[in-house]
């Protein structure tokens, strides 16, 4: 099942836990969650181009089988040639926890047994900045068994939380979700194992969780934290999702200005004001007047009337808003139409969702295949 | 012959408006309220108009001034110093109004047309003591319900009633005889709860109905609904009135000298005072713009009252009976839902549930 590379000398292997969870619904009625554009594109592409740029070429995917639609070996098959990596899946029946994924996917992980290389894990729930190579070269100067990404959080009581040692980078306490304050650095999701991991995890087909996998690997002295200075969001619901737009187009900011709007994606027209960071997809259709922005994502052949207002707001493709329509904080599904002087905040429109003209939409989530042409004013979900 | 407009007080109901100018001459359909009633009184052909009023005349005194001069009628003003219902200011205003001919007496609140000289034609046939006009509502619980005959002899007259008892009102016209006014005692009393009903039993009160188009604009919810049975009015009676400006839906009054951009929809239902500067894609709809609005590219606006001299932003939407008094300020990208801005107000964030901002 998919095509061969011939590994190159140092390639290394990442596992991706994608799992059941199903968080970005309404959107995932439509497409997976690996295949929702974050940013103009995939969540997998996400995570694969990370993971390239850091070496690997050969990707395992955990997956839950509900979680699977029919064309995905072709969607994998179109990644793997595109990106020149080999992918492979490991598919469970049943919920395995956080960890039992990964003992579940041993034999594909280590060519069964041949290979004692150490290889990336990575949540798919979580978008970051992705500082895998930093990692990696972290990982490869301690003598542990894994090296676990850590960033400073707000509210660590819900995580992981983890004491590291200053110097050496060892990671003295990890205590899963504490109740009394332990500190701010909690477990980010993205790993770095060696092999000797899978000794450490229960049984294949059992449940198990990586934080109690860790609690107890950090206290024999064999575990490791790499602090991630970038920005983190574990998603839980459509609403994160939005939230990490904006650190997201920041870093893109920083890294390849150039690929911002207006200097990339389609022509905006001298009447239009771009504020702060937008992304346009070349194939969109920008109309005058219009104020995008900050943190707006344009998807591909998407068309703004006149007089559009968008802000803090991400349009999938195909998407098409009528002139002097506002979207507030909002996620527009594919292909909707959302008519003019409509007024959305604080919504998530699946996709085909059609919003009559001067219709408002406040903390409203709609289904797909929705029509809406009476305003909505408390938050509610139109199923 | 004479007339009594009960004028009446401060119209608290109608603020934040009357915050600003007395009830009566708040502009309805870019006409002075109270010139409705003085017009209709005018080409009937009365002389004399008595203003029944519970503040100071002097605020009303240019207008009163400007109205004289130019329908050549008098008008004078009785004031009273506490509030006397609906019959009060009746007696009250008698040495005022000094008259042994029968009298008009009209509602100020209402927005309707004035059958005044079929009025008087029935007066003169039945030769009773008052004919009242009545019209047809779909609410009549919270009026005058008045039940009566083919002839227009009123059988029965009750105020709010709590039972069903028909959907004829008292539309608030009426001509009185000179002896209606000796029923009526000194002080606070209510022509609908004490004279009428008496009357009714007695046979002294004929009432005729009246098909035209008819609305209480006690509020800012009346107004708004007044208007749009109003522009009807005048789409039937003379459209010229009605603007035929290409951005224009239905049925809209637009002032001469109000400017509008590109891409507007303007209407149904929307008054446009002198003045107004409708920025490019603005959407208007059963809204009322007071003289010397500015509405800024691409908002919307519907079933609102935007007070005079204030300034919509860009981006803003603002509906659900939301009324902006005399000059308030709305920034850029807000939502203002039911919102009450008392005058001179600058809203800076979204209203998003009714509220009155002090």
């Amino acid at each position: 099942r998919g095509q061969h590379h011939h590994p190159t000398p140092k390639a290394m292997k990442a596992v991706i836990l994608i799992g059941g969870l199903d968080i970005l619904r309404p959107l995932t009625l439509s497409l997976p969650q690996p295949l929702i554009e974050f940013c103009n594109k995939t969540l997998l592409m996400h995570q694969l181009e990370a993971l390239k740029a850091a070496g690997v070429n050969d990707v395992v995917l955990c997956v839950h089988e509900k979680n699977l639609p029919k064309s995905w070996n072709d969607v994998i098959t179109k990644y793997e040639m595109d990106l020149g990596l080999r992918m492979q899946c490991s598919i469970e029946k049943s919920s395995l926890g956080t960890a039992g994924p990964l003992k579940l996917a041993e034999s594909l992980i280590t060519n069964d047994g041949s290979s004692q290389e150490p290889f990336f894990v990575l949540n798919g729930d979580v978008l970051c900045s992705f500082p895998l190579r930093d990692m990696l070269h972290v990982h490869v100067q301690h003598k542990g068994c894994g090296t676990v990404m850590t960033t400073w959080n707000d509210e660590p009581s819900k995580y992981g939380v983890v004491v590291g040692n200053d110097k050496s980078g060892r990671i003295e306490h990890f205590v899963n979700r504490p109740e009394t304050f332990v500190s701010n650095l909690i477990n980010a999701g993205l790993y770095i194992f060696d092999p000797s991991i899978f000794s450490r995890l229960p049984s294949a087909g059992e449940k198990a969780s990586m934080n109690e996998v860790l609690s107890q690997l950090a206290t024999e002295e064999n575990l490791y934290h790499f602090e991630s200075k970038g920005y983190w969001v574990k998603m839980t619901d459509v609403r994160t999702f939005l939230s990490a737009v904006g650190p997201q187009l920041e870093m893109t900011r920083l890294l390849h200005g150039a690929d911002l709007a207006p200097h990339s994606g389609a022509p905006v027209p001298p009447t239009t004001m771009i504020v702060g960071n937008v992304l346009i997809d070349q194939t969109a259709v920008i109309g005058d007047d219009c104020k995008l922005g900050p943190d707006v994502v344009i998807g591909p052949k998407c068309v703004l009337g006149n007089g559009v207002r968008l802000e803090s707001t991400t349009v999938m493709s195909g998407v098409q808003v009528d002139a002097h329509a506002v979207i507030h904080d909002s996620v527009i599904g594919w292909n909707s139409h959302v008519g003019s002087w409509a007024w959305v905040t604080s919504s998530v429109l699946a996709e085909d969702v059609a919003v009559k003209l001067g219709t408002l939409l406040n903390g409203v989530t709609v289904l797909p295949h929705k029509e809406l042409s009476v305003s909505v004013r408390e938050p509610r979900i139109i199923i | 012959m004479k007339a009594l407009i009960l004028v009446g007080g401060f119209g608290t109901r109608l603020r934040p408006l009357t915050l600003s100018k007395p009830k009566p001459l708040v502009e309805f359909g870019n006409k002075v309220a109270l010139l409705y009633q003085i017009e209709a009184l005018v080409e009937f052909g009365v002389t004399e108009i008595v203003l029944a009023i519970a503040y100071p005349p002097n605020v009303m005194e240019d207008f009163i001034l400007d109205v004289q001069k130019k329908h050549n009628i008098k008008i004078v003003c009785s004031q009273e110093s506490e509030p006397l219902g609906t019959a009060g200011p009746i007696v009250y205003a008698k040495d005022v109004l000094r008259t042994n001919d029968p009298f008009f007496v009209i509602n100020s609140d209402i927005s309707s047309t004035f059958p005044l000289k079929e009025l008087m034609a029935f007066h003169k046939q039945h030769k009773r003591e008052a004919s009242l006009v009545v019209t047809k509502v779909e609410e009549p619980s919270k009026y005058g319900v008045v039940v009566f005959e083919p002839d227009g002899k009123v059988v029965r007259f009750i105020n709010k009633p709590k039972q069903y008892a028909g959907n004829y009102i008292n539309a608030g016209i009426y001509i009185l005889e000179p002896s209606v006014v000796e029923r009526i005692p000194a002080g606070p009393s209510s022509m609908e709860k004490e004279i009428f009903p008496v009357m009714a039993q007695e046979g002294q009160l004929y009432c005729m109905p009246h098909a035209g188009y008819w609305l209480d604009i006690r509020t800012p919810k009346n107004h708004l609904l007044g208007m749009g049975k109003y522009v009807k009015h005048l789409r039937e009676t003379n459209p010229a009135a009605l603007s035929t400006h290409p951005a224009v839906v239905g049925d809209v009054i637009m002032d001469s000298s109000a400017t509008i951009g590109k891409e507007c929809v303007i209407g149904p239902d929307v008054v446009i005072g002198p003045d107004c500067v409708i920025e490019d894609g603005v959407h208007l709809e059963r809204a009322t713009l007071m003289q010397g609005c500015v509405i800024r590219k691409h908002s919307f606006v519907s079933d609102s009252i935007i007070g005079w001299r204030s300034t919509v932003g860009q981006w803003v939407r603002v509906e659900n009976v939301t009324v902006l008094g005399e000059d308030v300020k709305l920034v850029d990208e807000i939502y203002v839902n039911g919102g009450l801005v008392l005058p001179h107000k600058v809203i800076t964030s979204s209203v998003s549930e009714p509220k009155i901002i002090m």
